[in-house]
């Protein structure tokens, strides 16, 4: 009785623990802004990464026939990736939207191959009559911090 | 995508485990208060 | 503490919990970007508070346990009770958070700060459990236990302020943000649903500490019987 309990202690134990410690290790960073990924787009092109950032306005491509989906990742600053994705896109995947897109990026940094597609949203909760009152900043400010 | 689905199933789940977790308790307690009362006759009676 | 306890509280205060899910449901406006599968926030948001409060409890009891050195004790009831409803409360909180994530983000997890610490409470809640179960009776289990009480809390503010620390998937608080992000409309009945479900978390919080302690009332009085008899 008493020695199964400890055997599911440790259990839990060693998970926290491994969570801990796989989390640390492959996530020191969760995702790259644009001009990180791009920055060190030489060593990051070795491992699978995330990059977070804004879909361009008019970039988006998607031909549901191939499945295949591209558009610019943006910081809205100088930095800008192309991302090609194949697969259908999450819901929420529009122009401006936020997106963390997991995947590997070319040695160049111009390019990255997504396989997972993430759509990042801000805190900001409205009715269709407050729309005007949607502050952009809010979703610039949790993408691109530190 | 739907969202009812989503909605119904989150709702649902949870609904399901917070009556379940209550109606367990209330039942619990009920069943600990007759055997309180049980033994307070049975000590009462002396051995 | 027994007239709090009665199953007709209880059921008032789910009642008002349904009350308030079934308005965010039915009556609720629709946001204008997620559109209608937000009304989870209705619910997960109220959770996770939930889990937090069982915590925080938890810790006050573990606190009172260890400076109070007495074998058995309310606290110690009380803190048993709170590792118990506070898993659940974490578990709905992972549960409804995963639902909302596919069609919002379109992934049912990620590793992310808020995520993973949310699920270590869930761990932590686990393994109070499994202490309880394993150690002995007193003094062991009381001051093993309240000590790792103590600990749990400390991932609350962990968990609360990760997606303000780290960059995450899981977007910065809503709630007292200074740059109100959210409509009237929507905040003041997520506010009646956190403190509705507040009140009924507590209520089974106290239900449930009643119970271990009249459990253990009833092992007591077994024990004195059992010695009491002849063949002692």
């Amino acid at each position: 009785m008493e020695r199964k309990w400890i055997i599911g202690l440790v259990v839990i134990a060693a998970c926290i623990g491994g969570i801990s410690f796989i989390t640390m290790r492959q996530y020191s960073v969760y995702f790259y802004t644009p001009q990180e990924a791009k920055a060190q787009a030489m060593e990051l092109s070795q491992k699978e990464i995330k990059v977070g950032g804004m879909v361009k306005p008019g970039t988006l491509r998607w031909e549901a026939t191939s499945l295949s989906l591209s558009f610019v990742l943006t910081d809205l600053q100088a930095a800008e990736i192309e991302v090609q994705y194949h697969g259908s896109p999450p819901d929420l995947l529009k122009e401006s939207a936020g997106v963390v897109a997991q995947g590997r990026i070319a040695q160049t940094g111009a390019l990255f191959h997504a396989v997972k597609l993430m759509v990042k949203h801000s805190e900001e909760y409205k009715v269709p009559k407050d729309q005007h009152a949607i502050n952009p900043a809010l979703l610039k400010q949790s993408l691109f911090k530190e | 995508m739907n969202a009812a689905p989503f909605i119904y199933t989150a709702f649902g789940i949870s609904a399901f485990v917070l009556i379940g977790y209550t109606l367990l308790q209330v039942r619990l307690q009920r069943e600990n208060r007759r055997l309180l009362t049980l033994l307070a006759k049975g000590t009462s009676h002396g051995t | 503490m027994s007239i709090i306890s009665t199953p007709i509280l209880g059921v008032l205060l789910l009642s008002g919990v349904f009350a308030t899910w079934g308005y965010g449901i039915f009556r609720a406006p629709t946001e204008f970007y997620q559109g209608e599968v937000y009304r989870i926030l209705y619910l997960h948001v109220p959770c996770a508070f939930s889990a937090f409060l069982s915590a925080f409890v938890l810790c006050i009891c573990s606190l009172r346990v260890l400076l109070q050195k007495s074998a058995a004790s309310m606290s110690l009831w009380t803190a048993r009770a709170c590792a118990e409803v506070g898993l659940i409360y974490t578990l709905l909180t992972l549960f409804t958070g995963s639902i909302w994530g596919y069609p919002t983000w379109g992934v049912w997890w990620t590793w992310d700060a808020r995520l993973t610490t949310t699920l270590i409470l869930a761990f932590l809640y686990g393994c109070y459990l499994l202490l309880w179960n394993t150690l002995d009776s007193y003094p062991l289990r009381a001051k093993v236990c309240s000590v790792f009480g103590i600990l749990i809390f400390l991932d609350v503010p962990i968990i609360y302020k990760s997606v303000t620390w780290w960059r995450t998937l899981h977007q910065p608080p809503s709630l007292l943000s200074p740059s109100a992000p959210m409509s009237s409309e929507i905040l003041y009945p997520l506010v009646a649903s956190i403190f509705v479900m507040l009140g009924f978390a507590a209520w089974l919080i106290l239900l449930r500490s009643q119970n271990i302690q009249t459990h253990n009332e009833i092992e007591e009085s077994l024990c004195h019987t059992a010695h009491g008899g002849t063949l002692s």
